[in-house]
């Protein structure tokens, strides 16, 4: 076919006994936005590194305009005209903006031997006006950076080798509502000049959306690629699952249902660096309340703000109520059977080089400890057999080292390690981020059940559809402080809270 | 406008001299005078050097604790050549410069070649590099009737102006490896995140080799000008080479800790100017060189690795 940019022929790539790839054939047209959905652990990032060069395939063969394509690196991938941000790079945060555009590039700018740094900048900006991406400072260490502008200077590397297939990997899942939209106007852009585009995103509304045809992976294998005719998400689940799974994972009630006990009282709290002013609010029991805001709102430093960790001096008060505790620090909160998930599950939540029973053991020792402290192993397999039994967790056993694990199965760990003791109330930030839809069928069901038991959530969350799908109440942030509370059954609608947001 | 860098900047540099200032008040006026000044500024001289060197070896992500054995034995080396054998400054450089790279890559090949943890190969390179000292100062003895080479003709490098001279010089060019060559951005690179370098194409083994080679030059000249400040250098067995790097130690972690304020190698010619003139004060405040000092560096040291690691961050995903 003229028009048809790359495809893939009967691709097998195998990691031991794991098929992970196993004869994927599919095809992409010039202009067209496809994205890949499967349920984590389904091969679609080991297709889309394969595409990209960063994996190579055992078995079959790739076409990428008409020629035999078989990229040995990401750079012979750039080379032919495809790039890929991935959601496990990042930025060095010890290096600036620029430096990381082009890095591995630097001798495009050497002058006398030297690299002209402020040439490189200059062309850095340029890349950034060039695709219409909101302005970062690239002068400064990427550590100065939010998350969201380190994001676009990942976007911008990948941009700056002008692709004519650009392969987004989860990259909407770490940007807020507002900033999606320089996604979509991208994937307009690229549509308009012919380019084409793979995106990986577990959000299924937003795949539904934005994509011409989607390729379902399951087990590792193309089940089938459909064209985004009337395609809904419920199509989608059924495709990903291989079975029948409606949108009723989520709370099919309409009214707010919690005790009337207060667990956690949060009184006029700040953060001396002004990004969270007076913000006040209760968890009661069997509450789950949902915390929603655009990206600089600071929900998610009211998270960890509560927990106890903070950059910036914390003024108000944190109160555990069943005991009447000031908690200031984590090991105050988790004394009084509190608990807390970051968003950055693999670099604050697990131990990625431990085992899962190292994982599952860590939050429990005190619990399982002797009188002496001693800890026999036998009780630390015990409880790390049966987490990792309730929780479903798929892997070759509690000794695999947790790093090889897929998002959901690590997510699984990181929320059953804590589900397993006898909380009393845990905040949740994001839990489902970079999870698919069967592991978060999976979490809501824990949530509510736990909810039912009278475990109290504290659920920051991107998405509106869980706020508004699992929550009792909403707080919405904007610029630090409280714009809006809401109650089930009564104002929980996506137009209500965005207009509170903005 | 000003920057919040460059504020910064005038913020810890402003304090540096406050401080100081305060040290003057107290010493009576001691610490300011035209000589200590200059003692102050040739004693930060090795220091800088041989952090520097520690920059680009530990940057590229290998803790290499040989190079205070590496040190000891570049400068007999180099005495030995420039004097012994009659080269002079050419001598010196040379051989302490060759034999440096050399005891680098040694090191640095144990670590990535075959696989052995840098501090671990680190340290048995370092008592490898004791005993050839330790062998060649008997055999020296033998030779010349004097345990190692003695180095009273070319102490240039070790004394003002040289060793101010030579301080700048390693300024200028550390500073312009590390920031503004393909080399230093690829070593910061590899040092931020190797994955992510080498999906960029930056190739990981020879950058590390690259940059270690820089380290060795520069280790090389802290050996040139260790042994042009002190005229002579002992032999040490049982780690006890450690000593001599802990005030570099103390130069690279500081810098480190405020890398976001200055670029490092900019970082380690001020930390080194404040560990050197920490010690200064030290002694004009009486405190005993052998134990008391011992533990304000034992202290600075782990202050400033408790600093070091505050904003410690790496890859972002």
């Amino acid at each position: 076919m003229a028009n048809e940019l790359l495809k893939i022929n009967h691709i097998h790539k195998r990691f031991g006994v794991t098929h992970a790839n196993n004869d994927i054939c599919m095809s992409i047209e010039c202009g067209e936005i496809r994205s890949l959905a499967g349920e984590n652990g389904s091969g679609k990032s080991t297709l889309t590194g394969i595409i990209s060069g960063m994996q190579t395939f055992d078995e079959g063969e790739m076409i990428l305009n008409g020629q035999p394509y078989h990229p040995e690196n990401s750079l012979a991938a750039n080379a032919c005209g495809v790039a890929m941000v991935v959601q496990e790079l990042g930025v060095i945060t010890g290096m600036t903006g620029a430096m990381n555009i082009f890095m591995g590039k630097t001798g495009e700018f050497l002058r006398f031997g030297l690299v002209d740094v402020k040439a490189m900048e200059k062309a850095a900006n340029a890349i950034f006006e060039k695709w219409n991406l909101p302005k970062v400072p690239l002068n400064i260490p990427c550590a100065h950076l939010t998350m969201e502008q380190r994001k676009m200077v990942e976007l911008a590397r990948a941009l700056n080798t002008d692709p004519s297939l650009l392969i987004l990997d989860e990259i909407t899942q770490s940007l807020s509502h507002d900033t999606r939209s320089v996604i979509y106007e991208l994937k307009d852009r690229f549509k308009k000049e012919n380019r084409s585009m793979i995106i990986i995103s577990h959000d299924l509304e937003e795949t539904v959306e934005i994509s011409d045809s989607v390729t379902v992976l399951r087990d590792g294998e193309a089940v089938t690629t459909v064209k985004n005719n009337n395609l809904t998400e419920d199509d989608l689940k059924h495709m990903m699952v291989g079975r029948k799974m409606e949108g009723g994972y989520l709370r099919n009630d309409n009214t707010p249902s919690y005790g009337t006990n207060v667990l956690l009282d949060v009184k006029n709290l700040s953060l001396k660096d002004k990004k969270l002013e007076d913000i006040s609010f209760q968890l009661h029991e069997g509450e789950i309340l949902a915390v929603c805001g655009l990206s600089d709102a600071g929900i998610h430093t009211l998270g960890s703000a509560v927990f106890g960790i903070t950059d910036s001096p914390r003024t108000g008060t944190v109160t555990d109520v069943k005991t009447g505790k000031k908690l200031h620090k984590p090991s105050e909160m988790i004394a009084c059977k509190g608990a807390y998930l970051s968003k950055n599950r693999d670099e604050e939540g697990l131990m990625m080089q431990a085992a899962i029973r190292d994982n599952m053991y860590l939050p429990s020792a005190g619990e399982l400890s002797g009188g002496a402290g001693f800890t026999h192993p036998k009780h630390i397999d015990m409880h790390a057999q049966k987490a990792y039994d309730d929780f479903g967790v798929k892997a070759t056993g509690i000794k695999q080292a947790i790093g090889r694990l897929s998002g959901g199965n690590k997510q699984k760990i990181n929320l059953g390690r804590w589900l397993a003791k006898d909380l009393n109330y845990c905040i949740l930030d994001c839990p489902t981020r970079g999870v698919d839809i069967g592991v978060k069928a999976y979490i809501y069901d824990v949530l509510k059940e736990q909810k039912a038991k009278g475990v109290g959530f504290l659920l920051i969350t991107d998405e509106l559809t869980e706020a508004i799908g699992m929550a009792d109440r909403i707080i919405v942030l904007r610029g630090g402080r409280i714009a809006g509370e809401m109650e089930r059954g009564t104002d929980f609608s996506e137009s209500n809270i965005i207009e509170v947001m903005i | 406008m000003m920057t919040k860098r460059l504020k910064s900047q005038i913020g810890l540099l402003g304090g540096l001299v406050v401080v100081l200032i305060i040290c003057n008040a107290i010493s009576g006026g001691r610490l300011f005078t035209g000589d200590n000044i200059r003692t102050i500024v040739t004693h930060a001289v090795f220091p800088a050097f041989a952090a520097w060197g520690m920059c680009f070896i530990f940057s590229s992500g290998l803790i290499d604790l040989s190079v205070g054995a590496n040190i000891l034995l570049s400068a007999n080396v180099g005495a030995f050549m420039g004097c012994n054998i009659g080269l002079g400054y050419a001598g010196l450089i040379l051989g302490a410069v060759i034999c440096a790279v050399i005891c680098t890559q040694l090191s640095t090949h144990c670590a990535i070649t075959l696989g052995v943890p840098a501090w671990i190969s680190g340290l048995g390179v370092a008592l490898v590099l004791e005993a050839i000292l330790s062998w060649w100062s008997n055999m020296a003895a033998d030779l010349y009737a004097e345990k190692l080479p003695t180095m009273n003709a070319y102490r240039m490098l070790g004394k003002m102006p040289g060793a101010f001279v030579l301080l700048l010089l390693g300024l200028a060019a550390a500073y312009i490896i590390f920031n503004k060559t393909t080399l230093g951005i690829n070593l910061q690179a590899v040092g931020g995140n190797a994955h992510v370098a080498e999906t960029m194409g930056i190739k990981i083994r020879k950058t590390i080799i690259l940059a270690t080679v820089v380290g060795g030059v520069f280790v090389g000249f802290a050996a040139v000008n260790d042994i042009s400040f002190a005229g002579k250098l002992d032999c040490t067995s049982g780690l006890s080479s450690l000593n001599i790097i802990f005030k570099s130690l103390a130069a690279t972690l500081l810098a480190d800790s405020i890398a976001n304020i200055f670029s490092k190698p900019v970082g380690i010619l001020l930390s080194s100017l404040a560990v050197a003139a920490l010690f200064n004060v030290l002694t004009l405040f009486g405190v005993p060189s052998g134990t008391g000092q011992n533990i304000c560096l034992g202290a600075v040291v782990i202050f400033c690795g408790i600093l070091s690691h505050l904003n410690c961050r790496e890859v972002i995903k």
